[in-house]
């Protein structure tokens, strides 16, 4: 069977638009993350309004703002949020839908609220301080203690941005006279291509093998637009885990981003992050001065305080030496007054004591010398007495002597007859009178035998008598 | 006096032991002109010790201060 046509596409179409615009004939607010964001010649936005669940997109429509409400729009939802309407960003917005035979369903957008996307970003930005927490990474830059000298610099900004231009004049023209050693590294500091190409140039800075004193992220300046590239999770954990400790001189006035949070210290503009550099340094100086003049006085203080210790000393020495001597000298001096007084004591008393034995030996000789005239008196009356009674003794001694040779011829007699009994005696006891009376003598080897003991055996006798000699052996019997 | 070479320090020393010696007056007159001698020759090195380093302190601070 045949079928008829029942419409035309345009029928078709004009029917659907029908229905959509009777039933659809209000304006919603939905939510939906922004996609394919261009700008046309003409001052139109075109984007794409997806919603996601994970990596799946679910849902899908185009959307149009019209030059004629953009401008309102977009400024106002600039000044609060600082964002730019861009790709991947969450919005809430006001929409109609709207069907057009040719292009087909789209959706109107009259406004976007600017308070969610606030909200949505501080959330997002929150999630990613929490990570970053989690991770360890919020204050890992930290732990880099920075040079006592921060010379040689690295930077990571771009080479027309004001700021950077600001933070080099500022460096080089410090009044202390310090010199830098500044490498550039560039970038684009804002934008959807900001958080690749500056992931790249830390790679580039950290492949050169240079040791820098730190790294300074230092962004355009102007606009405070378009800085959610420093709220980015992916380039905080790599600006977080860089070789060297981050300066972040991004200089904006709203909160501090997360790179500001990450980095080792942050400033608020490119400006106050050069003069960070030159009071480091400067403060460095000071104390190395400081502790010079710490030195200085200490030397001092020693030498003057050595110098008074010999001062002390050399003094001390000479004094007590002197004293020493004196005290000896002194020691002296009485010594010899005591032996000098001492001498002449001695003297004196020997003179006494020579004097009184002097007296005394006058006195005494004198005593002696009556004495021992006394007594040879004594001695001569003695003698001459002695002698008298001598003399009478020997007159009287005389006169008998006389007396007896006076009566001799009587002595005479009486010695007469006493030697003619000697001769008598005499005259018996001679060995030949007694032989003859019968008597004999025994004699050995001539010599008279008194005692048989003298006698051995076989010894020969011989036996005299008054007349002969007998000869006789002993015979032990 | 032991051979090894003299310091600031090793001459101060023994210059206070001959001070604490003699102010104590354990020192006898035969000793004193001996110990007086080796103070003052003590004294001497020190001093001068002391005053060249003076010197080369008052000359490093100079090149200093003309930085």
């Amino acid at each position: 069977m045949q079928k008829s046509p029942e419409y035309t596409l345009s029928n078709l179409m004009d029917e659907l638009n029908l229905i959509i615009r009777s039933s659809f004939d209000q304006s919603y607010w939905i939510v939906a993350e922004l996609a394919n964001v261009s700008t046309s010649p003409r001052g139109h936005m075109y984007m794409e309004l997806v919603e996601k669940s994970g990596p799946q997109i679910i849902a899908k429509a185009r959307a149009n703002l019209w030059s004629s409400k953009r401008q309102q729009i977009v400024s106002a939802f600039e000044d609060i949020t600082h964002q730019t309407l861009k790709t991947g960003m969450k919005v809430m917005l006001q929409v109609t839908i709207d069907f057009h035979s040719v292009y087909g369903m789209s959706l109107q957008i009259h406004d976007i609220d600017p308070a969610y996307s606030l909200g949505e970003l501080e959330r997002q930005r929150q999630e990613t301080i929490k990570k970053l927490e989690e991770e360890g990474l919020l204050d890992f830059n930290k732990q880099y203690i920075l040079d006592h000298v921060i010379q040689n610099l690295a930077i990571i900004s771009s080479k027309t941005a004001a700021g950077y231009q600001d933070f080099m004049n500022q460096l080089e023209n410090n009044t202390q006279g310090y010199t830098f050693k500044t490498r550039l590294y560039p970038a684009i500091m804002q934008g959807e291509k900001a958080v690749g190409s500056i992931i790249k140039a830390l790679d580039a800075l950290e492949n050169s093998k240079e040791d820098y004193s730190a790294i300074v992220i230092i962004r355009g300046g102007g606009s405070n637009l378009d800085l959610a590239c420093f709220d980015d999770y992916q380039l905080n954990v790599r600006l977080a885990q860089a070789y060297f400790p981050i300066l972040s001189g991004i200089g904006h006035e709203r909160d501090q981003s997360v790179t500001d949070m990450i980095a080792h210290t942050r400033l608020k503009t490119p400006t106050a992050a050069a003069e960070f550099i030159i009071q480091h340094n400067q403060a460095f100086e000071l104390q190395i001065t400081e502790l010079f003049g710490t030195i200085i006085e200490f030397v001092k203080m020693t030498i003057d305080e050595q110098q008074y210790i010999m001062e002390q000393s050399s003094n001390s020495i000479a004094e007590k030496s002197r004293m020493l001597i004196s005290k000896e000298h002194n020691l002296l001096k009485e010594f010899s007054f005591y032996i000098n007084k001492s001498a002449v004591e001695l003297i004196n008393s020997n003179n006494l004591q020579l004097r009184e034995t002097k007296a005394d030996l006058a006195y005494k000789s004198k005593s002696h010398k009556n004495r021992s005239n006394f007594q040879l008196q004594q001695i001569m009356q003695e003698l001459s007495s002695s002698i008298e009674n001598f003399k009478r003794f020997k007159i009287l001694e005389i006169n008998n002597l006389q007396n007896q040779l006076l009566s001799s011829p009587l002595i005479l007699n009486k010695q007469k007859n006493k030697l003619s009994y000697i001769q008598n005696t005499i005259k018996l006891s001679n060995p030949e009178s007694i032989l003859k009376k019968g008597f004999s003598i025994t004699r050995k080897n001539g010599l008279a035998i008194t005692n048989i003991s003298k006698l051995l055996n076989n010894d020969i006798l011989e036996t005299q008598l008054y007349q002969g000699m007998i000869k006789s052996k002993i015979i032990k019997e | 006096m032991s051979k090894k070479k003299l310091t600031y320090d090793s001459a101060l020393n023994e210059l206070q032991e001959i001070v604490n010696e003699i102010e104590s007056e354990e020192i006898g007159i035969d000793e004193l002109s001996k110990k007086v001698k080796r103070a003052a020759e003590l004294l001497k090195f020190c001093q001068e010790k002391l005053h060249q380093t003076e010197e080369d302190v008052n000359e490093i601070l100079s090149q200093f201060d003309e930085k």
